[in-house]
């Protein structure tokens, strides 16, 4: 069996002991730099043994996948299949990065060796170590992306087959706009040159949907992950191209084949001239939610059964807008900078006006409600459509067992409460008074991160949406919950 | 249907418990898969600490300039949607807090990220 990617290399730093604090670390530093090399010492050892075998799955809920993970919370491979892609335990490689932070960086290696684990790695020799490493991960990073887009490419091929077996006399039009609106999407392949982009999208593992470049982004970080795991994390980003909110944009196509988004149908008016989409012409046409589809599912994993989505009312939406203008009025009250904030003004006016106009269209959408959950849902209920599709197609029970555990795994890291718990109570316990953590400092600022709407909990999206469907049940060979039906 | 938001939400707050003698500005994010990283910058009676690791009283001329960058906030962007991921900034100088939100997306929030790296990098003693 293949050992994942740099597996050896940290074999060779175990035995050969080259991990030493840097002259960097202040003198009273070296009491937890002594601890933390314990702890490093034994999640060496205990990553040496990662396991290749699908383990059970008694009941098909998330806290019986994360039960199998109990005993890896010391691990930073938590499964490695047989062409040796591995899924990270992510709350140890984040966890980590912070404890190294702390400590002003004390080793020379990082924990985790692999470049796409370490994106910096990536684009920088200095991080890289060496010219010659660089171009190694550079290589790496290709070939990864590689087989990525391979896997896009089936996704979307899946997506648009389902798309056309649902066709109805009723939604016709509707299915044609969403079967174009997948069409045009591509997989971004990102310049490794650019800094800027994975420093930003991608500062941490993640993958995501831009409805403005029509493309899928998947960060280095998820790019060695097993085939099945990007599959589901493709398939859900691909969804997103017609979920309850951006299903109500429009695209336009130039003569030369180029897209765009509608303007009309994503802006207020005093926010676009005709010029900007002058010699476009229709493409892919808005669908509202009454038009949706899929409206049906959308009511139904929106409902208090599934994933109770409490959408913002009009009225607490058009509260935020308010919230926005009186902010402003204040400032100009203390500064006396009155012109600047006209523009503001008037362009937050418009976009109350544009959400009371459209507000039926809008309700779904996240970043204006400040409630992605509906988007969410969706696109996990979409994806796992195509998962079950695919699941159907393989042979062996074995491997489809396999695949649909495969697509669940990429999750277990951050979002098992037994393994990220661990990891929290041990960074906790290294970093001691030395450095804040996240809750501590945030607790003192009195902070409220307005994000802690934007996602649905991942354990309840797998329970009762991922998990509750039968495809998945089946390979997986788990005990249904009689509680939770699958939506159709 | 749907409006290009700049996705900009400032709370304003006077009057928190008790005097702060700190000015401190936290940048909070979450990404769309849900990871969360968090950096505290802090002035103290004068003394710099990133992330409670002591930066000193005088920063050299590059990091203060970053410093003085990120005190000013983000500047604001248009999205559609907030794809990537979300931020909280918030600048809290004595009893007065600002709270900003935003898309991790975008010139206006790499500029941020970016000054945030040079303190970090300066921070861990090799900048
Ligand atoms: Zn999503």
């Amino acid at each position: 069996m293949k050992l994942p990617w740099g597996r050896s290399i940290l074999l060779v730093l175990v035995v050969a002991g080259t991990v030493l604090p840097s002259a960097h670390a202040a003198p009273g530093d070296f009491e937890v730099i002594e601890q933390l090399t314990q702890v490093r010492s034994a999640i060496k050892k205990a990553s040496n043994n990662v396991s290749c075998e699908v383990p059970a799955v008694k009941s098909c809920s998330f806290a019986s996948l994360c039960g199998n993970f109990s005993s890896k919370t010391q691990s930073m491979y938590l499964y490695t299949n047989a062409s040796g892609q591995a899924v990270p335990n992510y709350s140890m490689l984040v966890n980590m990065q912070t404890v190294d932070a702390c400590l002003k960086k004390p080793f020379k290696e990082d924990l985790f060796t692999d470049p796409l684990l370490n994106p910096e790695k990536l684009f920088t020799e200095k991080a890289a170590g060496g010219k010659a490493q660089l171009k190694e991960n550079q290589k790496r990073y290709n070939s990864e992306f590689a087989r990525a887009n391979g896997i896009f490419k089936d996704v979307q091929k899946r997506l648009i087959a389902y798309l056309q077996s649902q066709r109805t006399a009723d939604n016709s039009a509707a299915i044609e706009a969403s079967i174009r609106k997948i069409e045009i999407v591509s997989m971004n392949q990102l310049s490794l040159n650019d800094e800027v982009l994975l420093k930003t999208g991608c500062e941490m593992p993640n993958a995501f949907y831009v409805a403005q470049t029509m493309a899928v982004t998947v960060c280095p970080q998820f790019l060695g992950l097993p085939d099945a795991s990007l599959f589901l994390i493709i398939a859900h980003e691909l969804s997103h191209a017609i979920d309850p909110c951006n299903s109500s944009y429009g695209y336009l196509q130039s003569d030369k084949g180029t897209f765009i988004l509608d303007p009309r149908t994503s802006m207020p008016e005093s926010e676009y001239s005709e010029e900007s989409h002058k010699g476009y012409n229709r493409f892919a046409d808005s669908v509202g939610v009454d038009e949706h589809p899929f409206k049906e599912a959308i009511a139904c994993l929106n409902s208090p059964k599934v994933m109770n989505v409490q959408t913002p009312s009009r009225a607490s939406v058009l509260k935020r807008v308010d919230d926005k203008m009186s902010f402003i009025q204040e400032k100009d009250s203390e500064s006396g900078e009155e012109k600047n904030s006209d523009a503001q003004m008037s362009r937050l006016q418009s976009e109350k006006e544009f959400f009371e106009k459209h507000h039926k269209d809008l309700q779904f959408c996240g970043p204006i409600t400040g409630n992605g959950h509906a988007q969410e849902a969706f696109a996990d209920w979409l994806a796992v459509q195509i998962v079950e599709k695919k699941i159907v197609e393989i042979p062996s029970s074995a491997d489809a067992k396999r695949f649909a555990f495969e697509t669940q795994a990429y999750s277990f890291g951050r979002s098992c409460a037994n393994l990220s718990q661990a990891m929290n109570a041990k960074a906790k316990k290294i970093m001691g008074k030395k450095c804040e953590t996240v809750d501590e400092a945030l607790a003192k600022a009195e902070l409220k991160p307005d994000h802690d709407h934007s996602h649905p909990k991942m354990a309840d999206r797998v329970n009762s949406i991922y998990l509750a469907n039968p495809g998945l049940q089946k390979a997986l060979g788990c005990v249904p919950d009689k509680t939770r039906n699958a939506c159709k | 249907m749907k409006l290009v938001s700049s996705f900009l939400l400032f709370v304003l707050t006077f009057g928190l418990s008790g005097p702060v003698m700190a000015s401190v500005l936290i940048l909070d994010r979450t990404n769309h898969h849900g990871f969360r990283k968090t950096d505290i910058l802090k002035k103290e009676n004068g003394v710099y600490f990133y992330n409670n690791i002591l930066l000193g009283k005088k920063l050299p001329a590059e990091i203060l300039r970053s410093w003085q960058s990120l005190e000013k906030g983000p500047a604001g962007e248009k999205y559609l949607a907030c794809s990537a991921g979300t931020y909280s900034f918030v600048k809290q100088v004595k009893n007065k807090k600002i709270q900003v939100n935003g898309c991790t997306q975008g010139d206006n929030y790499a500029a941020l990220v970016k000054n945030i790296e040079v303190v970090r990098e300066y921070a861990k003693g090799r900048p």
